[in-house]
């Protein structure tokens, strides 16, 4: 089974210490964990990556920080992910994302570090609802306001 | 005289990335004047890719660990923040400012808003049942507020749905 764990743009480590002390060791996992200051030591690591729709397509599971962009991304990909919640940041406000994805059945939220092992294990028989998005349409709206400002 | 300007103001990581869509899809439907400048208010060396502009790197106030390092910034950092728009301000007539937020966009645009500068908002896609905190501000300044998922609409009342970038 192969694995990615992302933590976007912002410190998560909290989670990636819990991951690298509790996922099975014959799991091939690669984490990115920022600029976090938990460097893991039973799986390899990488700070960021510039090509990370490549990370993404090349692993069959995502383990994932709460953010809008990763989400939605990894949703188009068709991807099949655990969605974590920040709850390190003082502001919860991946929480939102992470319900709204958990409660449609587009992924699994797991708010409780506990819960990734065996919801990692659920993975590959899980069927999950495919998310739909809708699509920005107000781009001819906005490029014409923006000419009336500039008039 | 002073070029006119459009101001994209955005964060980094997701609402770059927001930044950078609606920006390629304006591009394909834009006819734009050779005089006028896109200029850019961004954090952490995110900047746009690909086009050839003007942009101001700002200092991050809100700090994501910690509310006391945040009370700090608030009155450290301003300074720097409000001398940056005084520099845009001498140099451009800046017409309108597209904004992803966060916070980075309040106080551009409320200083932005005194010299009549019209505003948008694009608020985050990670919001369905609550507001954010840029969002909750933004909203009574903007000319218009768009939200990305229809549910947002109960809690701001005079947005527009525009679907996600």
């Amino acid at each position: 089974m192969k694995i990615f764990v992302t933590v976007g743009t912002t410190k998560f480590d909290t989670l990636i210490e819990f991951l690298d002390e509790n996922l099975n060791k014959s799991y091939e996992v690669l984490f990115q964990i920022s600029d976090g200051t938990y460097i893991p030591k039973n799986f390899p690591y990488i700070i960021y990556s510039d090509d990370i729709n490549t990370l993404y397509k090349e692993h069959d599971y995502v383990i994932t920080h709460a953010g809008a962009g990763t989400i939605y991304k990894l949703l188009d990909l068709k991807k099949k992910l655990i969605v974590v919640p920040n709850l390190d940041r003082i502001d919860q406000h991946q929480t939102d994302i992470a319900d709204f994805v958990d409660s449609n059945g587009y992924a699994i939220s797991c708010s409780d570090f506990n819960n990734i092992p065996d919801s990692l294990e659920l993975l590959p028989k899980k069927e999950f609802t495919q998310y739909e998005k809708h699509m920005f349409f107000k781009t001819k709206e906005v490029c014409e306001i923006i000419m009336e400002s500039l008039a | 005289m002073k070029e006119k300007a459009i101001l994209f103001i955005y964060g980094e990581g997701g609402h770059r990335a927001k930044m950078q869509r609606l920006f390629n899809y304006m591009e394909k439907e834009l006819v734009m004047e050779s005089d006028v400048k896109y200029i850019s208010i961004y954090e952490n060396g995110d900047l746009l890719d690909s086009i050839n502009y003007d942009g101001y790197e700002m200092p991050t106030v809100r700090d994501k660990y910690s509310k006391f390092r945040t009370l700090i910034n608030i009155f450290v950092k301003p300074y720097k923040i409000i001398s940056t728009l005084f520099k845009i301000k001498r140099k451009y007539d800046t017409r309108i400012i597209l904004s992803t937020g966060p916070g980075i966009s309040i106080l551009p645009i409320i200083f932005f808003k005194l010299f009549n500068t019209k505003t948008i908002h694009f608020e985050t896609d990670s919001r369905f049942m609550t507001k954010s905190l840029s969002g909750q501000i933004l909203y009574y300044l903007v000319d218009k507020f768009y939200v990305p998922n229809k549910s947002l609409l109960k809690l701001y009342k005079k947005s527009e749905f525009s679907g996600q970038l």
